[in-house]
């Protein structure tokens, strides 16, 4: 199986602009329904997790989105940088989910979220940040290898939104590699993709108080190779700040900067399935499909 | 400890994790707090969603303060939100502040049974199945009980309270008045007469339900959850045929028992 096979499904995104948006609970009744502005989005994210149930309503509505949309499903708490690996009950868990949807897409993040202390493993409930070194790249590898041996197909790795560089708890683990030094490298040992987070990527620069993050973060893009790419994530953060620092909320509009981004993305990528995050702070149903209708024309007009 | 354990370390803890007097230091402090915060946040809508009646019952601040003072106290130790939350009624026994509400920890006791049950296995409701019990002998039939099923025990109206927070809208301040009067007068009754009532719990197509029922019931359901044979959980009904007979058709009428198995 190619790296890229998981986006064959019924996804496919070589000379057409594919959009879609991520699908929460508040908005379960209006995307199951007939409403025509539906026949706009070409998929829905699902967040594994939120189905994890092993009977119930959760798995009926996954049965019926997944007959209504291709779905791509997005983990949140297998945290593959964690030193452990995956327990088997959640990944099965995970894997009937993908199979399930007959996912298009599946993908996890570039982060850990758990800790052994005290014979205790605890659980953070959030994506926390690696250092960007050769052991931290042979365990997210090993860890990968474990879910895409389970899936028996390629995942793809989101970059993330981190407030704290390692370093700065542990000095003696200093980065051997940039954050896009360190994708590139996890896709080729790990047969993995690359989700292209650009909200993730302006929230980290903005809190790292760059003076133009636009200047930025297209310096990193273009150093990115296209064909690692499986899926761009577009968003908006809210402006207030927690404890000096914009939080990676996903609670607005896509952000101006985001859409600048995505435009020059498209033009070093060409079209990639993209999707339009907003889980706090949720808008109407119209209004999220409208941000997703948007990034569709941005590509259209590229194409 | 690695850089790992340290952070998680810092999130669960409700001490600062680094010396914050050095402006570099504080820095890492203030995103530690982030993460904490992040922590304490998302595990407070978890919690406000699982235990969506304790929820109502408490006023806002209260409730935030329970949420963030137990998950402080237990750390978060599994992979989904939704199995977090399971020592929570007998934590709100130990919050003083809580104790004119003695009814919260019964209230998130049923939450907690609610949330599971609606989560639990699929069990296909087999109505042709009961034919069994014509031409097989009970003594090797078994019941199949609804997904969840379960029972509870209970001294306060969980019933009134649940309605209270999920069913009635009324219609006029008067019925509210009344309502809040009448929930008054049975929990001071719950109080006095400290009796411990029977609940059986079940999902009744998504949705978790529950209703009170007597000892006999009762028994015939904790003898059928314990996967004894037809005739055993009908034994509880003695030569008492109207209450077995009514007891059998009401509950697989309401799909509490949805199948019978030839063992």
């Amino acid at each position: 199986m190619t790296p890229f096979s998981a986006f064959s499904h019924s996804i496919q995104s070589a000379n057409q602009a594919i959009t879609g948006v991520g699908l929460r609970h508040a908005h379960y009744e209006q995307a199951l329904s007939d409403l025509q502005i539906n026949k706009d989005i070409d998929f829905v994210e699902l967040h594994a997790e939120n189905f994890f149930a092993k009977g119930g309503i959760a798995r009926e509505l996954l049965i019926d989105i997944s007959e209504k949309y291709a779905v791509s499903i997005h983990g949140t708490s297998l945290g593959l940088g964690s030193n452990m690996p995956v327990p088997q009950d959640i990944l099965t868990q995970f894997a009937e989910v993908v199979e399930v949807t007959q996912a298009s897409l599946v993908s996890e993040h570039l982060c850990f979220n758990r800790a052994n202390i005290n014979n205790h493993t605890f659980h953070s409930g959030d994506l926390l940040p690696l250092s960007y070194n050769k052991a931290s790249l042979d365990v997210l590898s090993n860890n990968i290898d474990q879910v895409q041996s389970r899936l028996n197909r390629p995942i793809l790795i989101e970059n993330l939104s981190a407030y704290l560089e390692v370093s700065s708890i542990d000095d003696s683990q200093s980065d051997e590699y940039s954050e896009f030094e360190f994708l590139i490298a996890l896709c080729k040992q790990s047969g993995c993709g690359l989700l292209l987070d650009i909200n993730n990527l302006i929230v980290n620069a903005l809190n790292q108080k760059h003076d133009n993050v636009i200047e930025l973060i297209s310096e990193k893009l273009s150093a990115l190779p296209a064909n690692i790419i499986g899926e761009i994530h577009l968003a908006g953060y809210s402006p207030q700040q927690v404890n000096g620092f914009i939080v990676d909320d996903h609670a607005n509009y896509v952000s101006q900067q985001c859409w600048t981004l995505y435009q020059q993305a498209i033009n070093l990528f060409g079209s990639k399935p993209t999707l339009v995050e907003w889980d706090n702070n949720l808008p109407q149903w119209d209004v999220l499909l409208a941000e997703a209708k948007k990034a569709k024309q941005i590509v259209e007009n590229q194409l | 400890m690695n850089y790992q354990q340290q952070i998680i370390n810092a999130i669960f803890s409700s001490s600062n994790a680094v010396a914050d007097d050095e402006p570099s230091q504080a820095k890492v402090q203030a995103a530690l707090d982030v993460y904490k915060n992040n922590y304490i946040e998302t595990g407070i809508r978890a919690l406000e969603i699982g235990f969506s009646t304790l929820h109502g019952l408490m006023d806002e601040n209260d409730f935030r303060r329970l949420a963030a003072q137990y998950l402080q106290q237990y750390p978060k130790t599994c992979f989904d939100w939704a199995d977090y939350g399971e020592h929570l009624s007998d934590f709100i026994l130990e919050i003083d502040a809580l104790a004119e509400q003695p009814f919260l920890s019964e209230v998130a006791d049923l939450d907690w049974r609610l949330l599971h049950i609606e989560r639990s296995n699929n069990a296909p409701f087999e109505p042709a199945s009961f034919g069994l019990m014509q031409t097989v002998d009970p003594n090797k039939l078994v019941f199949t009980p609804a997904p969840g099923l379960q029972i509870m025990q209970a001294i306060f109206p969980l019933d009134v309270l649940y309605q209270n927070i999920h069913n009635i809208e009324h219609e006029n301040e008067e019925v509210s008045r009344h309502a809040q009067k009448n929930l008054k007068n049975l929990l001071n009754d719950a109080i006095k007469s400290a009796q411990y009532r029977s609940i059986v719990l079940w999902r009744e197509q998504y949705k978790g339900v529950f209703e009170y029922c007597d000892a006999t019931a009762c028994k015939a359901f904790e003898s059928m959850l314990a996967q004894d044979t037809v005739a055993q959980v009908l034994g509880h009904f003695q030569d008492d045929q109207d209450a077995m007979t009514q007891w059998l058709q009401s509950h697989i009428a309401s799909k509490k028992i949805v199948a019978v198995l030839e063992l």
